[in-house]
C-alpha cells in the first residue's frame, strides 16, 4: 500500500488513541467541576488551556521525554506513545472545559432527581452522561479534530519518522518544505475529510440526525 | 415508621451568604400528612429539600429515626435515601419516554425492566394516562409533565413523599385525581405538601398545618 495512506491510517489510530484517552479523564474532570462548582475565573483558566500552543507542549514533553529528562527512562520520545501521549494531554483541557460548561446547566437538578430516587454516586453520573450524550458525542469530535489536525506535539516528540511516526500534518509540512504543493493539497484534503466523515459519523451514532 | 427529625437548623446556600432558613424545629413521620403554605421565597423548597435528606444544614442537626443523617457512610445514606421522595416544583423529566422516566427509580434500585414497567403501568392505568406510556417525555405539556414526576416518585413507594407544589400545573380534574389517588395510595405513609392553595387541607382527612415566612415556622 501507498505511504500516503499508511501516513492517514497511523493518523486516525494515534489521534483516536489519544482522544479515547482524553475523554473519561476530561469527562470525569468535567463532572467533579460541575459538581462543585467552580468561579468563572477558575472555568475561563480551564478554557484558556483548551488553546494551549501545541509547540510549547511539544517542546515540555520534549524535555521530559529525551533521554536526559525524568522519564527519559522509558525511551518513549519518538515513538508514536509520546504523540498519543502528547495529544491526550492537548485535549483534555477541551474535553473538560466543554464538558463543564455542558454538564453544569444539568448537573445539580439531575444529581438531586437521582439522588431523590435512590441512585448511587456512579448511577448519578452515567446518568448525567446518557443526558448530555449528544453534547459529549460532539466534543468528542472537537477534541479529535485538534488532535489529528495538530503539528507541534507530533513533530517534537514523534520526529516525523517515515513510516513510523510520520502523521499526516507532519507530512503535509514536509511536503511543503520540499514544495511539492500538490501533494501536500491532497493530504490537506483528506485530513479536513476525516474530521468530516468522523463528525457525521458520530453524530449519526448519537441519533442527532433523525429524520421525523 | 421512620421519623426525619429538623433539630435547630439553619441553612444558607453558600459560604458567605446569609440564612434562609433559621432555628428550624420540626419532624415528619411516615404516618402523617403535613401542608407546609408560605409566599414565594419564604424557604418552602428549602426545608423540604433538607427535610427529604438532598440538603445537609449549615448549622443543626438532621435525625433519621433519632441519628444524625449526614453522618451515616455513603451506602446507609442511599439506604435511608430510598425511603423518602422529593418532587420537585418544576418537574425534571429525562430525554426518553414516559415510562422510561416513570421506571427510573426502579431501575435505579436494581429491578429488572419488565417488572419496573408492569409497575408503572398500574401507576399509569391509576391516572388514566395510558396513551401517554410511550410518549416523549419532552412532548408532554407542563401538567403532564408534572403527573409523571408524581407518578415517579410514588412508583418507587417511598415512606414519606415530598411534593413540591405539585398541584401547580393541573387542571382541577387532575388536581382532584391526585389527591385521591394521594389518599387512597399513599394511606399510612406520610405526605409533605407546599402548596399556595389553602382549601387542599380540606382533601385529606387530617393534616398538619405549617407556615413558613421569611425562613421561620409557625404553625396555623
Amino acid at each position: 500500500m501507498d505511504e500516503t495512506i499508511f501516513t492517514i491510517i497511523r493518523s486516525i489510530y494515534i489521534s483516536g488513541t489519544a482522544t479515547l484517552i482524553a475523554l473519561p479523564i476530561g469527562i470525569f474532570l468535567a463532572y467533579r467541576l460541575a459538581l462543585r462548582g467552580i468561579s468563572e475565573w477558575a472555568s475561563t483558566f480551564l478554557e484558556s488551556f483548551a488553546g494551549f500552543p501545541t509547540v510549547v507542549l511539544g517542546l515540555i514533553l520534549y524535555f521530559i521525554l529525551s533521554s536526559s529528562g525524568p522519564l527519559g527512562y522509558f525511551h518513549i520520545l519518538y515513538t508514536p506513545i509520546a504523540i498519543i501521549i502528547g495529544e491526550a494531554i492537548l485535549v483534555i483541557p477541551i474535553v473538560a472545559s466543554i464538558g463543564y460548561r455542558l454538564l453544569r446547566e444539568k448537573v445539580l437538578r439531575i444529581s438531586e432527581l437521582t439522588t431523590t430516587l435512590g441512585g448511587t454516586k456512579n448511577q448519578n453520573m452515567l446518568i448525567l452522561i446518557q443526558e448530555t450524550f449528544n453534547g459529549l458525542l460532539a466534543t468528542t469530535v472537537m477534541a479529535f479534530s485538534r488532535a489529528i489536525g495538530e503539528l507541534g506535539v507530533a513533530l517534537m516528540v514523534g520526529g516525523n519518522i517515515s513510516g513510523y511516526t510520520r502523521v499526516m500534518t507532519t507530512a503535509i509540512a514536509l511536503q511543503i518544505s520540499k514544495g511539492m504543493f500538490s501533494d501536500s493539497l491532497q493530504l490537506g484534503l483528506a485530513l479536513v475529510a476525516i474530521m468530516v466523515v468522523i463528525g457525521i459519523a458520530l453524530k449519526v451514532l448519537g441519533g442527532s440526525l433523525e429524520v421525523d | 415508621m421512620i421519623e426525619i427529625s429538623l433539630k435547630k437548623v439553619s441553612f444558607k446556600y453558600r459560604e458567605n451568604a446569609p440564612l434562609v432558613m433559621k432555628d428550624i424545629n420540626i419532624s415528619f413521620r411516615s404516618n402523617e400528612t403535613t401542608i407546609i403554605y408560605g409566599p414565594n421565597g419564604s424557604g418552602k423548597t428549602t426545608l423540604m429539600k433538607i427535610a427529604a435528606l438532598l440538603y445537609p444544614p449549615s448549622e443543626g442537626e438532621v435525625l433519621f429515626n433519632g441519628e444524625n443523617f449526614w453522618k451515616f457512610s455513603d451506602k446507609k445514606k442511599i439506604q435511608f435515601r430510598r425511603l423518602v421522595t422529593y418532587v420537585h416544583e418544576k418537574p425534571i423529566l429525562l430525554g426518553g419516554t414516559v415510562i422510561d422516566n416513570i421506571t427510573l427509580g426502579l431501575r435505579l434500585r436494581g429491578l429488572d425492566e419488565e417488572n419496573a414497567k408492569m409497575i408503572a403501568m398500574d401507576w399509569i392505568d391509576k391516572l388514566e394516562m395510558k396513551e401517554l406510556a410511550l410518549k416523549k417525555a419532552s412532548k408532554l405539556s407542563a401538567g403532564q409533565m408534572q403527573l409523571v414526576s408524581i407518578i415517579r416518585a410514588l412508583v418507587v413507594s417511598p415512606e414519606i413523599i415530598f411534593l413540591d407544589e405539585p398541584l401547580a400545573h393541573l387542571d382541577k380534574n387532575k388536581r382532584n385525581m391526585l389527591l385521591k389517588i394521594l389518599n387512597e395510595s399513599l394511606n399510612g405513609k406520610g405526605i409533605v405538601i407546599t402548596s399556595h392553595d389553602e382549601s387542599i387541607s380540606s382533601h385529606f382527612k387530617t393534616s398538619r398545618n405549617i407556615y413558613i415566612d421569611e425562613g421561620r415556622l409557625s404553625p396555623q
